[in-house]
């Protein structure tokens, strides 16, 4: 997995970005061009964060209909059209969790959800070894804005630069949050008898 | 531990029919918006809570759109939501629109209202209802704003009685005054969240039978939208518009808007994660508005205690059926009046 280059230096990128979220805007066609140019990412982003097929196909589907749904009258803001699709996808997949507790809650007695939506999903089993299992759950336990920067800098490979307009933080949290999560994520692995390099 | 994060292995997951299914679902509705439905679709949400309020304890629940039904959870007011799904190819792909239900349901009832609502939808795409109930209300100097109830009857022979704002054989007329700039904008609403803002415009429209529909629609000066999941409106829905007093005032200021001198209402409204959300709202003529979610349970409650002063009885046919509607004068506790009409089938009464 390659890092991308910052945002900031990727300035075509940015307008070529920024022509086809216009275009999108007058033309159907367009429009699709921006789907296919962002769906294998977001997908994927969301299922890196939830590891449920089922969990990723809907909430991918609310990640587009709540960004299409006013694409004709989107107007350029301080953020990227890619850092605004990861943040609504950042925030289906706290709901998401969110979501789960309060039914775990309702139906008391079942195995924590979070962790059984996450590992026990019969699709997911035939590609999770031992080491990635344990490393899901340690980053279930940890607090929502830890493992959402986990999962973006090591797992979706974004800068700093691009955590901080998905998240909509300043950088000096971000590299605390990365920090601290990595710290907690990493006693977690070693109580579950995980050995690190 | 950065070495041993680079270096793991993630599992992947790739589905091409999800690819396929979603972006012509997505790209449908772009066209369909485009072809001059005209409001975006976040506003049913605040329509399906205000016709719900409007309804009073007649019917509890309001459907806009119906397939596939799911359990999403409850509000912080106690309601059941459920969301809806269209069913393309075997899957089910979400969509934002959704029911709200009052009551006290168990994890059973809850299921049963499930298939309830998926039954409904089936009885309502082949029309298989009655019109059982029409109500005009009227704000004095304002037109009157209509409510259809329906009455289903379920496979098991219970049945349900349904509030609906249904604009059947009106939604061309709303295009075509939109289209020629014929509307009264009642009300700016600008919300602002994590930096970005949406205003949205409560615009009336008056039909040709005199009657208005009022539909949210965005400003396309600040279209937003906002940075919020579909979980996350339906909770600021919620606060906006059945429980406003959660909302914190912060002040008000008088304000150019729209060519004129209006006050500014602001609030801020705190959702369940934090999550804050400014609002500032302005009505630019305060003798053109509707009932707030408040007033409309006021009325309510004032013509089921038969506490207003008949006027007159008239018969009008409503899509096809005769009705026969008795019209009373209502004084709210704040000094607005109003007028309803309340049609029954026939000379019931």
């Amino acid at each position: 997995m390659t890092l991308p280059q910052c945002l900031e230096n990727f300035t075509e990128g940015a307008e070529e970005e920024r022509a086809l979220v216009l275009a999108a805007q007058r033309d159907t066609a367009a429009a699709g061009q921006l789907f296919d140019k962002y769906y294998p990412e977001i997908f994927r982003y969301v299922y890196h964060s939830t590891l449920d097929h089922a969990v990723t196909e809907d909430l991918t589907s609310n990640v587009f209909f709540s960004a299409f749904r006013h694409l004709g009258l989107f107007r350029w803001r301080r953020i990227p059209f890619r850092a605004w699709l990861y943040r609504i996808a950042t925030n289906e997949v706290r709901m998401h969790y969110r979501r789960q507790k309060r039914i775990s809650a309702a139906n008391a007695g079942d195995v924590d959800p979070e962790l059984s939506g996450a590992v026990s999903s019969a699709d997911t089993l035939a590609a999770e070894r031992d080491d990635y299992r344990l490393l899901q759950r340690a980053l279930l336990g940890l607090g929502q804005k830890y493992r959402t920067v986990i999962v973006l800098r090591y797992f979706e490979g974004k800068s700093l630069s691009e955590i901080c307009e998905i998240t909509n933080k300043q950088e000096g949290t971000v590299k605390s949050q990365l920090h601290r999560g990595l710290a907690q994520l990493k006693d977690a692995l070693l109580r579950a008898g995980l050995t690190l390099p | 531990m950065e070495e041993f994060l680079k270096g793991i292995a993630l599992p992947e997951y790739q589905s091409d029919a999800h690819a396929r299914q979603l972006r012509a679902q997505v790209l449908s509705r772009l066209q369909t918006s485009r072809a001059g439905r005209g409001a975006g679709s976040w506003w049913k949400i605040a329509a399906l809570v205000l016709g719900l309020l409007g309804a009073g304890a007649l019917a509890r629940e309001v459907i806009i759109q119906v397939h596939h039904y799911y359990f999403q959870g409850q509000t912080r007011g106690g309601l059941y939501v459920f969301g809806i799904a269209t069913k393309e190819g075997g899957t089910n792909h979400p969509s934002s629109d959704m029911a709200l239900v009052g009551g006290n349901l168990d994890a059973a009832g809850i299921e049963q209202k499930r298939k309830d609502f998926e039954e409904l939808d089936a009885l309502k795409q082949r029309n298989a209802r009655e019109l059982v109930g029409v109500t005009d209300t009227q704000v004095k100097g304002n037109p009157p704003v209509r409510m259809f109830f329906f009455k289903y009857v379920l496979a098991d022979g219970r049945t349900s009685t349904l509030a609906e704002r249904d604009l059947e054989g009106d939604p061309q007329q709303v295009v075509n005054l939109r289209q020629r700039g014929q509307r009264e904008i009642l009300k700016v609403t600008e919300e602002k969240v994590a930096g970005q803002r949406r205003r949205m415009l409560t615009c009336r429209y008056v039909l040709s039978d005199g009657r208005a529909i009022t539909i949210p629609e965005t400003d396309p000066q600040q279209p937003g939208p906002l940075p919020l999941t579909t979980e996350q409106q339906w909770e600021l829905a919620e606060l906006e518009y059945i429980n406003p007093g959660k909302g914190k005032f912060l002040g008000s200021e008088q304000v150019q808007m729209l060519g004129r001198s209006v006050t500014l209402q602001k609030h801020s409204f705190t959702l369940s994660d934090g999550t804050v959300v400014l609002q500032s709202e302005a009505q630019l003529d305060p003798s053109k508005r509707e009932l707030t979610a408040a007033q409309t349970g006021e009325l309510y409650r004032l013509s089921a205690a038969n506490q207003g002063e008949t006027l007159e009885t008239y018969e009008q046919e409503v899509m096809g059926k005769p009705f026969k509607f008795t019209r009373a004068n209502y004084v709210l506790s704040d000094g607005t009046e109003v007028t309803q009409s309340i049609g029954k089938p026939g000379g019931e009464r």
